[in-house]
């Protein structure tokens, strides 16, 4: 895997690709703290993997 | 667990097939220079390679046969340790020194008449294990359901548990098929893009599981009660975590994978398969059970389906998890089976040969025996394909040690290689007979299969050297 230099959609798909990386892993700790209701965990979890399928591929571009 | 890096079974048909990292050319030539790729491009390959749906299973079937904490956690620590090893001073050195397939080393060793029989035999192996991706990813259709709809099986199950459990595996594996039909390039796309992201989910599950049990004491977790009757031993445990892929490193399968690196430090990359794909996924995937069975009073034996497990701790985005995980790895194991298929029938068509490929793994998908039953059948499966690992070490490093021909099929033209044949049939029949899954078994006592590939690749190389050395002798005396 190479990363795309040139595309102008890098960087802005990098956050929000990690942006949804956190959004899959933070909200389990939160649950795991008592800091965030399960329902809550799992709505942000799958907002996290739309946004991470929408961002990996211009992030994670395959010359 | 994957076969996305296995190898090819045809020529001039691979060219959809490969994994983004790495190159599909060269075929039937020692890959150039210019072709070679570092280390960066092997380990995201590795991680997402083998972290599939089928993990959703082995951990919870460890915690079925009552594995303890230490053997989990230290046992499954040394064995995949041990597999990185075999990757990094085994495979990757002899890949990055012959540069070829194992297809081609094959031929050069055994005759191309063998390399359609170790074909066959993978292709046959590739459907079963498409067939229990297949029955891993259906489970996770129940959940999108009413309660009830679909009837999910569980460890026991071996036979269909109703009509709508049949329709989501015809349906799921009909999917595959057809994308399989199509070439994988998307799917290996999204299997490259997904591996971060599932390795997240798979943890994911296990911290959800944490909360819900309200302790972060996994080694307490992992204890097995009182009176627990044990399955598996320690020894068993690291066996399995470096056997689970004999046919990819003793086996040799990832000559296919390792001859484009630049040096065979890239066998390092394994690790990011084994330890976040093997390691950590089996020991969250165990943590669903052990809540279910705590809290819920699931009984261990019977377990319970993953695709209920992973939506009751972390929702919809883990059902898509199952699916892409299933779908990833099942998907180009159904394309190469079809390709299996097609060099033992050459007149069929490449369609035909994947619909075929197709027909069978949904068939074995069907039919929950295969998934529920996976850690036996991972030990048959590189039982019957890793001793072929032992002659290619005997050809690389032994051949002029002990005066036998290297690359022998090569030299005399040899459609079938008999010394290749018996020292690969004996010991592996021999060994699977010593096992559960043999009809007969005269021994009088049972080996788990993943005892196996080691001594029978040993047994495979030994007898390869004796075998040619008496038939060099004799077509001496006969000269």
């Amino acid at each position: 895997m190479t990363t795309s230099e040139k595309s102008p959609y890098h960087t802005p798909a990098k956050v929000v690709g990690l942006a949804a990386l956190a959004g899959t892993i933070l909200p389990p700790v939160a649950f795991l703290c008592g800091a965030m209701p399960l329902d809550t965990v799992k709505g942000i979890m799958l907002v996290s993997t739309i946004l991470w399928f929408v961002a990996a591929p211009w992030w994670m571009k395959v010359d | 667990m994957t076969t996305q890096d296995h190898e090819h079974a045809g020529q001039g048909m691979v060219d959809e097939v490969e994994s983004p990292a790495v190159g599909s050319e060269y075929e039937r030539e020692r890959v150039p220079e210019g072709a070679l790729k570092g280390p960066s491009s092997f380990w995201g390959m590795y991680a997402g390679e083998h972290t599939a749906g089928t993990e959703f299973m082995i951990g919870p079937l460890f915690v079925k046969w009552g594995a303890d904490a230490f053997s989990l956690i230290v046992g499954l620590l040394i064995g995949n340790l041990l597999a990185v090893l075999t990757w990094r001073y085994l495979t990757a050195p002899i890949a990055c020194s012959e540069r070829l397939t194992l297809y081609s080393k094959m031929e050069k060793i055994a005759g191309r008449g063998l390399v359609t029989v170790y074909n066959l035999a993978n292709g046959l192996l590739f459907c079963f294990l498409a067939g229990s991706m297949i029955t891993v990813s259906a489970t996770a259709v129940g959940p999108f359901f009413p309660e009830g709809t679909i009837a999910m099986p569980t460890f026991s199950s071996t036979m269909p548990t109703g009509p709508a459990w049949i329709a989501a595996c015809i349906v799921i594996g009909a999917a595959m098929t057809f994308v399989a039909l199509k070439g994988y390039d998307v799917v290996a796309l999204v299997g490259h893009y997904s591996a971060p992201w599932m390795f997240l989910i798979f943890l994911a599950c296990a911290i959800v599981t944490l909360g819900k049990l309200g302790t972060t004491d996994v080694w307490a977790l992992l204890t097995p009660p009182p009176g627990t009757e044990r399955s598996i031993s320690f020894v068993g445990i690291v066996l399995f975590a470096w056997f689970c892929n004999a046919a990819m490193h003793i086996g040799m399968a990832d000559l296919s994978v390792l001859r484009f690196a630049k040096s065979p430090s890239a066998g390092w990359a394994s690790a990011a398969g084994m330890f976040l794909g093997h390691y950590v996924a089996w020991i969250c995937a165990a943590l669903l059970l052990i809540y279910w069975v705590k809290e819920k009073g699931v009984n261990p034996q019977e377990g319970k389906d993953p695709g209920t497990m992973v939506n009751d701790a972390v929702g919809w985005a883990g059902l898509v998890c199952i699916i892409i995980a299933g779908w990833t790895t099942a998907n180009p194991t159904i394309y190469r089976a079809g390709l299996a298929f097609q060099g033992v029938l050459p007149g069929l068509s490449r369609t035909g040969a994947t619909l075929l490929a197709g027909a069978v793994c949904i068939a074995a998908g069907i039919f929950p025996a295969f998934a529920m039953r996976l850690l036996d059948f991972v030990g048959v499966y590189g039982t019957i394909l890793a001793p072929v690992g032992g002659l290619i070490v005997v050809d690389h490093f032994l051949a002029d040690v002990v005066g036998i021909d290297r690359d022998p099929a090569a030299k005399s033209g040899a459609s079938v290689n008999m010394a290749v044949l018996i020292a690969w049939l004996v010991p592996v029949l021999i060994g699977l007979s010593m096992t559960a899954v043999s009809p007969v078994n005269p021994w009088g006592f049972e080996v788990p299969p993943w005892y196996l590939p080691l001594p029978c690749t040993m047994a495979c190389g030994i007898l390869y050297i004796l075998l040619s050395k008496f038939a060099s002798g004799r077509a001496a005396a006969a000269a």
